[in-house]
């Protein structure tokens, strides 16, 4: 009985030395300039919404979102090692920065998320934490981060990621 | 080999059913045949005699006779089948172990998986953020300005 107790053991450890977090995590990312059409040109000359080709990856991700006119304004893919952040620059005013931090059970890979923003303040260029996140992104899906101002529209971005 | 049809009386006289040892003799002393098959007849005697002779045991040689038998019963079991066991109970063990892990831990379930926010803030003064799960099991984090303000 006492063997069985320790083989059982043996294996919940197994299952846990199982988990060990990526070395390095390969991180997609699409920024999207989300906005709604005047009113007029809705009822009548474009019903439907409006994608850009190279959009065709991520719209399952943002066909959801409530604006009918999608134009990518950047696009950017990393290697991004455990616990280290990394940037990726969307235009002078925007960047997505993202730390891995773990693999769970399901697979899902924890991330830190940050999109920073620089602003004027005064005469002055300050960086602030526009959305800083964390959570878990499943094999496949996305994290979709949104309604920051952008032009005359709201920036969206969708970011995925995939572990070595 | 051809029989001969004295061999039937020749096994008889051997035997000592039969009295007519003078027409035997005659018939040995002619027939080469009979002769060899009264000498394999000997010969087969010979050997159920010894076979058939009991090995006594004397009275004297008893006791170490029996101490051995005693010392055989009373000897420790070999080693080999408790090492038998120990394996078989090894890999008794090492099955439940592995079916444990299997239904505790699982493949992981890339189509059921989902996206999942566990926090979220902005440093965007006055804005508030929300996070909800979108399409497909992803997951979206959204940021809201208060009415009117770009």
């Amino acid at each position: 009985m006492g063997l069985l107790c320790v083989i059982i053991l043996a294996a919940a450890l197994g299952a846990e030395t199982h988990l060990e977090q990526p070395k390095a995590v390969t991180i997609t990312m699409v920024a999207v300039q989300a906005t709604n059409r005047p009113r007029e040109q809705q009822a009548f000359r474009q019903p439907q919404k409006q994608f850009d080709a190279a959009l065709e990856g991520v719209r399952s991700a943002i066909e959801h979102l409530p604006y009918d006119t999608f134009r990518k304004v950047g696009s950017g893919k990393a290697v991004a090692r455990t616990a280290e952040e990394t940037r990726m620059g969307i235009n002078d005013r925007y960047a997505v920065c993202v730390t891995p931090l773990s693999k769970d059970a399901e697979g899902r890979i924890r991330l830190k998320v940050r999109i920073e923003e620089r602003i004027t303040k005064g005469s002055k260029t300050v960086t602030r934490n526009a959305i800083e996140t964390t959570g878990a992104l499943a094999p496949g899906k996305h994290l979709v981060l949104g309604g920051l101002k952008l032009d005359n529209g709201e920036l969206v971005v969708v970011l995925s990621a995939e572990s070595d | 080999m051809n029989r001969c049809r004295w061999e039937k009386r020749v096994e008889r006289w051997f035997d000592g059913e039969s009295t007519e040892t003078d027409a035997v003799n005659r018939h040995l002393g002619e027939c080469p045949s009979c002769r060899g098959y009264v000498a394999q007849l000997t010969q087969l005697r010979d050997y159920a005699r010894v076979i058939g002779r009991c090995e006594g045991i004397e009275d004297a040689r008893f006791p170490i006779y029996m101490a051995g038998i005693r010392e055989r019963i009373q000897a420790p079991r070999q080693w080999y089948g408790g090492l038998w066991a120990m394996a078989s109970l090894a890999a008794a063990a090492l099955i439940i172990g592995f079916s444990t892990l299997i239904v505790l831990t699982g493949h992981p379930s890339k189509a059921k998986a989902t996206s999942e926010i566990e926090s979220v803030v902005t440093e965007i003064e006055g804005a508030t953020v929300d996070a909800y799960s979108g399409n497909h099991g992803d997951a979206v984090v959204w940021v809201r300005f208060p009415d009117g303000e770009m």
